[in-house]
């Protein structure tokens, strides 16, 4: 029994706290009514009053640290999987490409991948608007998409906020007006930065309107970097572009092109030619996405966004031109939805399930190996509190197989003890003493638990990495805890055990029989 | 205190090994009956495609017949169960997948609002289309047969190839056990069924490493040759282990197949099913079975000198 292994066992257990802290907080005493600002829209946001705005900063940093998250099928919502729909898309191939059905089969999957990183971008831009707080979308294998939106109980309505097509409109900024705003309003970005100050000093015409300007963050997620003002009336909608690619300058640089069908290359000739100088705004679901310059009257209906973009910005800036063209149908593949009722009764289940069990394995390890087993209790006490910060600190979620996962550990990590403990006795059976048989015991015992974790951890590992949401948790779970069952079963537990028979000598008391 | 596990040590395993395998293929023989008998398993949406409508009724006079026949108005094809006590009201309703599926499930919902009105709950509801069923069940069983590879590989490397094998052995019969127990109690197999077994392979893998630890062990100490004894010995000093491992994870599940939810019953089920055949068939299968590779590698060795 040494100093260094006491220090490093309160040291690993202060970092567990501190990992664990967060996820206290945010379920015990964050109030919900504090929890609900999350999910307002982010203009919302930027009309809150400042205390508000406080408020909601310091929830939005607290549930971006490590806070565990709860599965669907414990806080209730509604998982939608989808794909474009392989008949609509053949059949919009068919047109694109003038019946050439060898065309359209060399093409297939590169248009379809487009297809999905329209549809991904056209749904990240709808975030907000599904009005809940952590809505996740995600590309899953293929040509899948699914979407997670936690709270929502109704499978029609999240349907309906999913698979609702998206609306690009084109708009001209209101130049005259953003020039004349003092300096003050504007943010690094040229943006109006607080809509209410700037709307109490400046009164803005009937035809105009204020609309936030967005641009994508590394996760492709949609950030408000302020507001412009807009002319109401756009002056071209998605329904004229025909096609948007990927293209480079004389320099090589990354720019967006983008042709309009024959009615579209008109107003747009049109357009361009007395508006030359001003801005032109890529409207997507009533969200500025981009304001680039008119720099030439564009003839022909072929047209160039350029600038200092990065290769990120064009492809999404593309994905959302495209999103005009968009008119491939969306088809379900999967829809779950779980009633709040369900989701609190399988927390609840699953809770005294997992409570009742490892109380039952307490007991028997107390009944079955004494002292010793008190210390098992200790160790596996531990082994509950870190995987819980484990899972917290890789932002796990936890699902209700994950909690069966996190019981089902406890009842596993045992093993190591029992192997420990059996070897203990057999070597006193052998007829070592009490000191001698523990060091043996857990020496020969190592390597055994070693080996056995080695499968466990084989198993759980491909479990973690299967791509569908519960059996993940569940794999997630028991990974972490077998791991965690390494340092607390072997390195705990011997430390306890040697510290209760070398320091406190309690010779007298049952050890192990 | 008299050790209550004792008695076990003193029983001479390898002797009667035969019977031991012999029962497990009974077993499993039963199993191979059962499916053709039944036609094959009883597959849930996540594998066969459908939806499942999980809706309580607040009504002590409803019955599964009313909420059958209130369906049945509609024309749909569908299965109802109780989900639990039938007390609670419960009831799983599963619709097959067809042509229009989705307009089938919101003729369903239509009519038991219309009967039910404010007394019926929607708890849950679970969609799987066809194209997705197929990729789950494929994506299923590559997994299986890729922990399958990495276990029989590290035993190879840790042990030597018959371990290796002998391991693999007692997991099918394992796999074959889960089924056939998935088979008697009409067990649906869905995700968390696949989830379970996986978890019994990496589970029960365990239980033959500690037995191989020892017969290693042992083989390497004992000046005997005598392989039979070897292994009786080995048995004999880890079989309290390994039946007090698979009693604590029992303990667990089964306080998750008596006070945990519904939806997990089948799972637990399953694990109790695959943690008894995987601590049973490291000790009468997975180390019998050495002995006849490694007495024949005995001979040769003999041969040789």
């Amino acid at each position: 029994m040494s100093w260094g292994r006491f220090i490093t066992i309160v040291v690993v257990l202060v970092i567990g706290g501190l990992l664990i802290w967060p996820t206290y907080e945010w379920y015990f005493v964050v109030p919900e009514s504090d929890k609900s600002l999350l999910s307002l829209p982010a203009e919302e946001v930027s009309k809150l009053s400042p205390e508000l705005k406080k408020k909601y900063m310091e929830v939005k940093q607290l549930r971006g640290s490590t806070v565990l998250g709860l599965g669907l099928d414990l806080r209730g919502g509604v998982y939608i999987t989808l794909e474009p729909d392989p008949v609509d898309m053949t059949n919009f191939l068919l047109e694109k490409y003038g019946g050439d059905m060898d065309k359209v089969n060399s093409k297939y999957d590169e248009e379809l991948e487009n297809q999905v990183n329209v549809i991904l971008e056209i749904l990240r831009n709808r975030l907000d608007q599904f009005g809940v707080s952590e809505p996740v979308i995600r590309k899953e294998s293929g040509s899948k998409i699914s979407v997670e939106l936690p709270g929502v109980s109704s499978p029609a309505q999240a349907r309906e906020a999913v698979s609702r097509a998206g609306r690009l409109e084109f708009k001209f900024v209101d130049d005259e007006l953003m020039k004349s705003v003092d300096r003050r309003f504007l943010n690094q970005y040229g943006y109006i930065n607080d809509v209410n100050e700037f709307l109490s000093n400046y009164t803005i015409p009937a035809d105009d309107e204020v609309l936030g300007y967005y641009e994508s963050d590394e996760y492709g997620v949609p950030v408000l970097k302020g507001f412009i003002v807009l002319k109401k009336e756009a002056v071209l909608d998605g329904s004229f572009l025909s096609d948007a690619r990927v293209g480079q300058d004389q320099f090589g640089r990354p720019v967006v092109e983008f042709s309009l069908t024959l009615e579209g290359a008109d107003i747009f000739a049109d357009v361009t030619k007395n508006n030359v100088g001003k801005r032109l705004a890529i409207v997507l679901d009533e969200k500025v996405r981009s304001a680039p310059v008119i720099q030439t009257e564009i003839l022909g209906g072929k047209g160039q966004i350029t600038g200092k973009f990065s290769q990120e910005e064009v492809n999404t800036l593309v994905s959302i031109l495209k999103s005009g063209a968009l008119n491939v149908k969306l088809k379900e593949l999967e829809v779950k939805a779980i009633g709040p009722s369900l989701g609190a009764d399988s927390i609840n289940l699953g809770t005294k399930a997992s409570l009742i069990g490892i109380l039952l394995v307490f007991a028997f390890a107390i009944f079955y190996y004494k002292t010793f087993g008190v210390i098992t209790t200790i160790s596996l006490t531990f082994n509950l509190f870190l995987t819980l910060a484990g899972l917290a600190m890789f932002r796990a979620t936890l699902t209700l197989p994950g909690i069966a996962g996190l019981a089902l550990t406890i009842g596993m990590a045992i093993d190591a003890n029992v192997l420990q403990f059996e070897r203990i006795k057999e070597e006193l059976r052998n007829g070592r003493d009490l000191i001698s048989a523990m060091k043996v015991g857990f020496d020969k015992a190592f390597i055994t638990i070693i080996d056995t974790h080695v499968t466990v951890i084989i198993s759980s590992f491909t479990l973690s990495q299967f791509g569908y949401g519960p059996i993940k948790g569940f794999g997630t779970t028991l990974l972490v805890g077998i791991i965690v069952s390494l340092f607390t079963s072997v390195f705990v537990v011997r430390f306890f055990a040697d510290f209760v028979v070398q320091k406190l000598k309690l010779r007298y008391l049952p050890v192990l029989v | 205190m008299y050790n209550f596990l004792e008695p076990v040590r003193k029983l001479d395993f390898v002797k009667y090994r035969f019977y031991f395998i012999g029962f497990s293929l009974i077993l499993i023989t039963i199993g191979f009956i059962l499916f053709f008998v039944k036609g094959g398993f009883k597959q849930s949406i996540d594998f066969a495609g459908g939806t499942r409508l999980e809706i309580k009724v607040n009504d002590d006079k409803c019955t599964i017949d009313l909420v059958r026949e209130v369906i049945s108005s509609t024309g749909v094809t569908k299965d109802v169960t109780y989900l639990g006590d039938p007390s609670e009201k419960i009831f799983l309703i599963s619709i097959g997948v067809k042509e229009n599926y989705t307009q089938d499930v919101e003729k369903v919902k239509q009519a038991l609002v219309s009967k039910f009105g404010d007394k019926l709950v929607f708890r849950g509801e679970n969609t799987v289309g066809p194209r997705l069923s197929r990729e789950f069940f494929k994506s299923a069983l590559i997994l299986s047969i890729i922990v399958g590879f990495i276990i029989l590989g590290y035993i190879w490397v840790r042990f030597d190839l018959i371990f290796g094998l002998g391991a693999i052995a007692s997991l099918i019969h394992d796999l074959f056990i889960m089924l056939t127990v998935a088979l008697v109690f009409d067990i649906e197999m869905d995700i968390t069924i696949i989830a379970a077994i996986l978890t019994i392979l990496g589970y029960s893998v365990t239980d033959t490493v500690v037995v191989y630890d020892r017969i290693r062990e042992n083989l390497e100490l004992s000046r005997t040759t005598d392989i039979e004894h070897i292994v009786n010995i080995s048995i004999r000093q880890v079989i309290v282990r390994s039946i007090l491992t698979s009693f604590t994870t029992l303990l667990i599940i089964i306080s998750f197949m008596i006070w945990g939810p519904e939806n997990l019953k089948g799972f637990s089920t399953e694990l109790l099913a695959g943690i008894i055949s995987g601590t049973y068939s490291s000790l009468f299968i997975a180390a019998p079975i050495v002995i006849g590779f490694e007495k024949r590698k005995l001979i040769k060795k003999e041969k040789t000198i």
